[in-house]
């Protein structure tokens, strides 16, 4: 059965849009994008907190713990710092800008009663409504090199997440295979595995395997969406690597 | 979970219950809306928030286990357009229910499958455990290997910069003899054996310590430092050369900067590749001590040994100087006295004896040149020295100016 899975590429333009909670602007795509969020008074928006640019000053900033410390800790394996700037427009209104800390897209997901999972590092900015916690994989996550947790965000509300180099969406109608590098999130919806590249040779399975390296791919299966990145983190921090200055004494 | 009410159909009332889930449809902006399950008498009615309601007639249901949780029930019409999902543990159960058996099949197939896969899950998993296990042990094993393949490939000024800062900080055991009476003969074999060395760039650097210590020890990249016990100790000028060589090699085989990476491990062969050097130079000062210098394991010290007796081959000294000293420590120095520092970290005589001779047995012949030095005037300059310190120190034994200090009397005067 040969099923083609449909995907979406989005252009350079801006993404704009209203939801229940708020409207939003995504510009500077793909490479630097922002996100620029309007708030009602009174809507709260939660934040990475290294992600404001800069914000209105009708917005009220509280930084701190949500979701109680055994969420927070979820979220700090998943690779996000244990504490969420709390944003809430004073009357009036307000505008919030935020930015990813890596060069690359945003993406907007609205949550209906379901969940996404997000890989460490992409969680950007929620709404009320969308509850975040880390979601241990076991020896999934230690294998596929992309640590040990997910970021769970389930419940209804809007999520942003942020990808490093351009962000895709691939519909999954039966089997999709995506290097681990490269996820940067899916739906509850997809059956989740790691695995070897088939097709590799016995020696570079087991290395792949012990070492994390080329050849781990995530095979989802069943029915619903991939995020993907056009880059990969690890492949860009070996490349800069070598440029890090050095201390000769 | 299930919202339990009655509802009224054309065969009477009875119980049907509501799962919440969602549904897949290309008509709906997303692909996908949340939806309430209902299971009704001849299908599965799903609506949206929206009042979109789709349908599956329990004939056409294609059923799949999977989901991220591998708990989540999907249902699928025959051409696969709609798609209805629900993850309540209840919902399988009550499907095969109302479905009046058509399902069962499917269902239990499903199920085996999943559970097949939670135990591929845990034997993969279980499998990668130990193999990372086995792969952690051996990289541990391969660093400490790996460490002295980086050691090489470091360069030479390194190890000068290590063995200068060691010697600053190292505690002389008696002043520095200058003498070129003692020092010319002696820097006479150094410069023979360095014209061999292995390692290009090292500079010999040679210090007589005047010390009745029977000890010598080059540190690395050629800090070459004779006690004067030593040559009082040697019974030939080639027993002499040989424990020279013996120690150079130490150098040019650059095992001090070896032994300070397997003992500092991968941090310090790795902050030594990234040329940060300071933290090492540091340790450097406590590692090389006078009295463990020599302390090398038993693998350095026979390449040494080797290496030695190649140099002064090459350097066409006799190289029958190094049995020969071991014999001679192996006779008279069963028991260790603390003066014969060199013999204490030098010990397995007899296998070294062995080892040596094959090695020289096995080398080309070739006409040796004698050392060029007065060897009786060189020990009794040494001897004279000695006698002036040991008179200044205590007033021990009484050695006449001219007499050599043997080793018997150094066991007497160091035992006490
Ligand atoms: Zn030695």
């Amino acid at each position: 059965m040969s099923v083609t899975n449909s995907r979406e590429s989005t252009g350079a333009e801006p993404i704009q849009g209203t939801t229940p909670d708020l409207t939003y602007e995504i510009s500077q795509r793909p490479d630097y994008a922002m996100l620029k969020l309007d708030l009602k008074s009174g809507d709260k928006v939660f934040a990475e907190p290294s992600a404001m640019m800069s914000m209105s000053a009708s917005m009220l900033l509280k930084s701190g713990l949500r979701g109680g410390l055994g969420r927070s800790l979820g979220r700090m394996f998943g690779g996000e710092s244990l504490v969420v700037n709390t944003f809430t427009a004073q009357a009036g209104g307000g505008e919030l800008l935020l930015a990813p800390g890596t060069a690359g897209d945003i993406a907007y997901k609205r949550l209906e009663n379901s969940t996404l999972y997000l890989q460490r590092g992409a969680y950007m900015a929620n709404t009320e409504g969308v509850d975040l916690t880390g979601k241990w994989q076991g020896a999934k996550g230690f294998f596929s090199g992309e640590g040990l947790v997910l970021l769970k965000a389930s419940g209804t509300g809007d999520l942003f997440f942020n990808s490093y180099g351009a962000i895709m969406s691939i519909d999954v109608t039966d089997e999709l295979i995506v290097d681990t590098g490269y996820i940067v999130a899916f739906e509850e919806t997809l059956q989740y595995r790691v695995t070897v590249l088939p097709g590799l040779k016995r020696g570079g399975k087991i290395k792949s395997l012990l070492f994390g390296g080329e050849g781990l791919v995530c095979q989802f299966s069943g029915q619903g969406k991939v995020w993907i990145q056009t880059r990969e983190v690890n492949t860009f921090l070996n490349f800069a690597n070598a440029y890090r200055p050095t201390n000769k004494s | 979970m299930p919202a339990l009410h009655q509802t009224a159909d054309q065969q009477g009332v009875f119980v049907t219950q509501k799962f919440s889930g969602g549904v897949f449809h290309a008509d709906l902006s997303d692909g996908r809306a949340g939806v309430e399950i209902e299971l009704l008498h001849s299908h599965l009615c799903a609506s949206t928030a929206d009042g979109d309601a789709f349908v599956i007639p329990y004939e056409e249901c294609q059923l799949e286990i999977g989901g991220y949780t591998g708990k989540m029930l999907f249902c699928r019409n025959a051409d696969r357009s709609v798609t209805l999902f629900s993850e309540d543990k209840q919902f399988p159960k009550a499907l095969a229910l109302a479905a009046g058996g058509r399902l069962d099949d499917q269902l239990a197939s499903q199920l085996s499958k999943a559970k097949g896969e939670s135990r591929r899950g845990a034997i993969f998993s279980f499998g990668l455990v130990a193999a990372t296990l086995i792969v952690l042990v051996s990289l541990y094993f391969g660093i400490r290997a790996g460490a002295n393949r980086v050691t090489q490939s470091l360069p030479v000024s390194l190890d000068r910069e290590l063995g200068k800062a060691a010697y600053q900080a190292m505690p002389k055991e008696g002043s520095e003899i200058t003498d070129p009476l003692v020092t010319e003969p002696i820097q006479s074999i150094v410069d023979r054996l360095a014209d061999h060395a292995k390692v290009e760039g090292m500079d010999f650097e040679l210090h007589v310590i005047d010390s009745a210590t029977v000890n010598a020890y080059c540190l690395p990249g050629g800090t070459m430092v004779v006690y004067t016990g030593l040559i009082s100790a040697a019974e030939s000028p080639g027993q002499l050369a040989a424990v020279i060589s013996h120690e150079m090699a130490h150098a040019t085989l650059r095992h001090g900067l070896s032994r300070i990476s397997q003992t500092l491990g991968l941090t310090a062969a790795v902050s030594l590749l990234i040329g940060d050097t300071a933290g090492i130079m540091a340790a450097a000062e406590e590692f090389f001590t006078a009295a463990s210098i020599n302390s090398y394991s038993r693998q350095q010290e026979t390449e040494a040994d080797l290496e030695g007796v190649r140099m002064l081959h090459a350097a066409a000294i006799d190289p029958s100087g190094m049995p020969s000293l071991f014999e001679l420590l192996k006779e008279e120095h069963g028991e260790l006295p603390e003066a014969l520092v060199w013999v204490s970290t030098h010990p397995d005589h007899a296998s070294r004896i062995e080892e040596t001779q094959n090695m020289i047995d096995s080398l080309p012949a070739k006409p040796y040149k004698p050392i060029d030095l007065d060897w009786e005037a060189l020990k009794s300059r040494v001897a004279g020295d000695s006698t002036k310190k040991a008179d200044v120190s205590n007033s021990s034994n009484e050695s006449s100016a001219d007499s050599t200090v043997d080793p018997s009397e150094l066991e007497q005067e160091n035992g006490s």
